[in-house]
């Protein structure tokens, strides 16, 4: 049976897929499926190539004492044409107003993909303390 | 399906970091077989390099719509705000045909256009690093309705001039 979906529907759910598998199960399987070995990453926290993000995926599935990831990000929408993805993100936020209460934030991931894998990928995020390969997974 | 455009290094890299890239070529990204796509594009394009980068808050109606929706936690909605907030930011300057600031992506599906950009930073310590930025916006009968981007709430927001964040050449 042919497939009937566009390019981008296409791209789109390799994102999605991708984001359930490495981010919210940390698996290896996913890393592999999806990622193409020479990724190049523009997150300042992340080295590029794909060896990395099988390091994250460890730390995913065993977090270490003391440290806290980034709050979880709910999926808004995706935004796909030829071969770019953007997936757009809610995210609650600390209030600096109002101390101790939240606020709708949004964040935002940009994926570039060829032949079905990721093979760059941009995002907000600022600068953390350590970046992530130097944090080991309990 | 629209012009695809190279991808060019935008500046030095930081020591150890990815060299940020931009687009090659604006115009091959705007174009595109679905001619509501394109208009959509220009749109937003348009009123980037009209309103936010020459300050242009007298053709804020040419752009945008009366009921605009602002999800920046800095910016009230609506078009007489976001006028208000342009002419309070920054200075009224030449109109340029092309957007200055470092594009690297026009990416449209729907009614939905999404700008990406290198935004340079400092960390802790003010050594410099690049990260990017993001503006979405939803277009309705011909005009942005609405607007998402990745700003946290902050009172220095208010006065941010993006102009300030070209990068040096």
């Amino acid at each position: 049976m042919t497939d009937q979906r566009t390019l981008e529907e296409r791209n789109a759910e390799i994102v999605i897929a991708m984001w359930k598998g490495v981010i919210y199960e940390g698996q290896d399987e996913a890393v592999f499926k999806y990622i193409h070995p020479d990724y190049i990453q523009h997150n300042v926290n992340m080295p590029s190539g794909r060896e990395h993000i099988l390091h994250l995926v460890k730390i995913i599935r065993n977090l270490p004492e003391g440290f806290t990831p980034p709050a979880r990000k709910e999926l808004l929408r995706t935004v796909a044409q030829g071969d770019y993805v953007v997936a757009i993100w809610e995210q609650e936020q600390p209030d600096p107003t109002r101390p101790g209460e939240t606020y709708l934030g949004h964040a935002f991931d940009m994926f570039r993909l060829e032949d079905g894998l990721i093979v760059e990928h941009w995002d907000d995020t600022r600068k953390w303390p350590r970046p992530w390969n130097e944090e080991q997974p309990s | 399906m629209s012009g695809r455009t190279e991808l060019i290094a935008a500046a030095e890299p930081v020591a150890g970091l990815t060299t940020p890239v931009i687009a090659a070529d604006h115009e091959a990204m705007l174009r595109s077989t679905d001619p509501d796509i394109e208009r959509n594009k220009r749109l937003c394009y348009d009123m980037y390099r009209i309103v936010l980068q020459a300050g242009r808050a007298d053709r804020v109606s040419d752009f945008i719509g009366p009921d605009y929706i602002q999800h920046n936690p800095n910016v009230v909605s609506g078009r007489d705000a976001l006028a208000a907030f342009i002419r309070s930011s920054r200075p009224e300057r030449e109109i340029e045909p092309a957007i200055r600031l470092p594009l690297i992506a026009i990416v449209a599906e729907r009614d939905m256009v999404q700008f990406t950009f290198v935004r340079p930073e400092q960390d802790a310590d003010d050594a410099p690093y690049h990260t990017s930025w993001f503006d979405l916006f939803r277009i309705e009968d011909g005009k942005i309705v609405e607007h998402w981007d990745p700003a946290l709430k902050s009172a220095e927001m208010l006065k941010l001039d993006p102009n300030q964040r070209r990068l040096a050449t």
